[in-house]
């Protein structure tokens, strides 16, 4: 399958990912690769019965009562920090 | 120094070495032929010497586990408490994990500790462990070819005598698939047998942690140790479950018959009395014809000791290498959303906040990171949901149902573990999507979250080890552990 170029834009931008227009050119040459390598999954594959779960396993709910949580100093240790918050730098713009 | 675990176990215990010292054979060796391999992106010398202190007072006072004052080597997706782990990945460059994966702290308690992490490709998304920001792990038989991936790190490692053992990860064959190219042994565990707590996820429905060492014995050990339900991970096998009961009851069998003294290594027993093993003639087609005849050729042996070959086909395994790549893109374009810049990893900054992120994404993935999260992205979006995912899906649901089927008539399936031997440096690179194809008979065992476990079975004309795969039905993990150990050491004491 060919992927078109607005195709692929909008993809990006769900995915969050942007790229040159030069980057652009090589990358959708390779997404229309990967995306027909996936094409060859059977016609034959009717309507779906959803099984995202490979076990049909156990998925159990654990008990209703509160766990502490992990410390401030530990959930902030690995980002930039201001006071006991996440700090983000302030511009002012559109959210995209 | 590539003795088994019960030799260095026995020596520690005779106290004919200290794990100290074994600790610092292990360094010295790291230090002068890492560099040869690139088995390893962090060498943690002082975490290291400082375990293999406090197992040696454990040992003085008596106090001996399966696992006392042996290291081991951890996949750099494994979180280790205070020790930096990136997923190879320039996302992820300085993340310091507050938490041990319940794996890691569960062969903690068993004894072992941290000799260090090491390479992967990026996120696990690789069959080389060329695609990591630390450089290529090259194969410790023959450095002109790769390792192989995603835990080729792990598997280098083990290859050359630079950890006991180590652990990897395997959501598409990455433990396996590095244990066949560099001739060690790689154990994927039942999807669930393992808590992923602290597993770094790429596609949560089949990531697994498994473990590379010089024998299925070995692995063996190493399993025992971490199995078993954890809260922290619901998808874990629940105590009190059939399947709870399948794998626990496995185990014991295994262990009873290690243990029985003066018995011979035998064929393990099937679920009905013999031994019954299936050979998909589906998993030889485009085998190598050097790969093929030693699987066949070691597969002989188990029919000399009693098993019986039952014809089996395997064709609604057809098309499971698009449904994986499709199923696993999907969950890693999701898993992988969560790395913004702004909670951890590295961040860079934009015209405002979502330029933020996306400016902090592009420069963190790698091309590969890149194209399988826009796959996922796409399989998962308006208008082509239906057209792959859901699809995927479906075949997922039919594979598993066929291998159900199949298990009726077979307690194991063997089989070659890749086609090849090992690709040369930078041939997968060059290849590109055609190099997905490489992973068709690995990625079965993961859609449907069988036990597999990968054994050498000989080398090429070349020299490059080939890798027989031994996989059964769900939770019968020790049936598995026992046949590699039946091929390892079948008919001696």
């Amino acid at each position: 399958m060919n992927i078109s170029k607005e195709e692929f834009d909008k993809t990006a931008s769900l995915a969050k990912l942007s790229f040159a227009e030069g980057e652009k050119e090589e990358f959708l040459k390779g997404f229309s690769e990967i995306v027909s390598f996936a094409d060859a999954i059977s016609e034959e594959v009717a309507s779906a019965e959803n099984a995202p779960a490979c076990t049909g396993g156990f998925c159990d709910l654990r008990d209703d009562i509160v766990i502490p949580p992990i410390s401030p100093a530990d959930a902030l240790k690995n980002g930039q920090s201001a006071g006991s918050y996440f700090a983000v730098e302030n511009v002012i713009g559109e959210a995209t | 120094m590539e003795q088994s675990l019960r030799k260095l176990r026995k020596t520690l215990d005779d106290r004919k070495i200290s794990s100290k010292e074994l600790t610092e054979e292990y360094l010295k060796k790291i230090e002068t032929e890492n560099s040869r391999i690139n088995a390893y992106v962090n060498i943690c010398s002082e975490e290291a010497l400082s375990g293999a202190s406090s197992a040696d007072e454990r040992l003085s006072d008596g106090e001996t586990g399966p696992l006392t004052g042996i290291p081991m080597a951890v996949k750099d997706n494994i979180c280790t408490k205070d020790i930096i782990t990136t997923c190879c990945s320039n996302i992820l460059k300085n993340y310091n994990p507050v938490y041990d994966a319940t794996a890691v702290k569960r062969l903690y308690l068993a004894g072992s500790f941290t000799l260090g992490k090491t390479n992967m490709d990026e996120f696990a998304m690789g069959q080389t462990t060329e695609n990591s920001i630390f450089g290529s792990t090259r194969n410790p038989v023959n450095t002109n070819y790769c390792a192989g991936g995603s835990s080729g790190g792990s598997a280098a490692a083990v290859a050359a005598g630079l950890a006991p053992f180590a652990l990897g990860s395997d959501t598409g064959g990455s433990v396996r698939q590095p244990a066949a190219f560099c001739g060690v042994t790689g154990f994927k565990p039942s999807y669930g047998a393992v808590s992923r707590y602290g597993l770094i996820a790429y596609a949560s429905s089949m990531d697994q942690i498994g473990v590379l060492a010089q024998s299925a014995d070995d692995c063996a050990i190493v399993f025992n140790e971490m199995l078993g339900n954890d809260e922290k991970d619901m998808t874990s096998v629940r105590p009190g479950s059939a399947e709870y009961g399948r794998l626990a009851s496995g185990m014991r069998e295994y262990f009873s018959a290690v243990n029985a003294k003066d018995a011979a290594v035998s064929l393990p027993a099937g679920e009905n009395g013999k031994l019954r093993i299936g050979i998909p003639e589906e998993y030889f087609d485009d085998a190598d014809p050097e790969c093929a005849a030693a699987v066949l050729s070691a597969v002989k042996e188990f029919e000399k000791a009693g098993a019986v070959n039952v014809p089996v086909k395997t064709d609604r395994l057809k098309n499971a290498l698009y449904a994986y790549y499709i199923i696993a893109c999907a969950e890693a374009s999701s898993n992988l959303g969560r790395y913004d810049g702004i909670r951890y990893g590295r961040r860079v900054l934009g015209t405002d906040i979502g330029d933020t992120v996306i400016k902090t994404r592009n420069a963190g993935f790698s091309g590969e990171v890149k194209k399988r999260i826009m796959l996922g992205t796409f399989a998962l979006s308006h208008g082509y949901y239906d057209m792959y995912y859901k699809k995927a899906c479906e075949l997922r649901s039919r594979i598993r149902a066929g291998f159900n089927e199949l298990f009726d008539s077979v307690d194991l399936i063997i089989t070659p573990t890749v086609t090849r031997t090992a690709f040369k440096s930078g041939e997968a690179a060059a290849l590109s999507t055609a190099a997905y194809a490489e992973d068709r008979l690995l990625v079965p065992a993961n859609l449907a979250g069988l036990p597999s476990l990968s054994v050498p079975v000989g080398k090429d004309k070349a020299g490059l080890p080939i890798g027989m795969m031994i996989t059964g039905k769900g939770f019968a993990d020790g049936l598995v552990l026992s046949a590699g150990r039946f091929h390892q050491e079948g008919g001696r004491l």
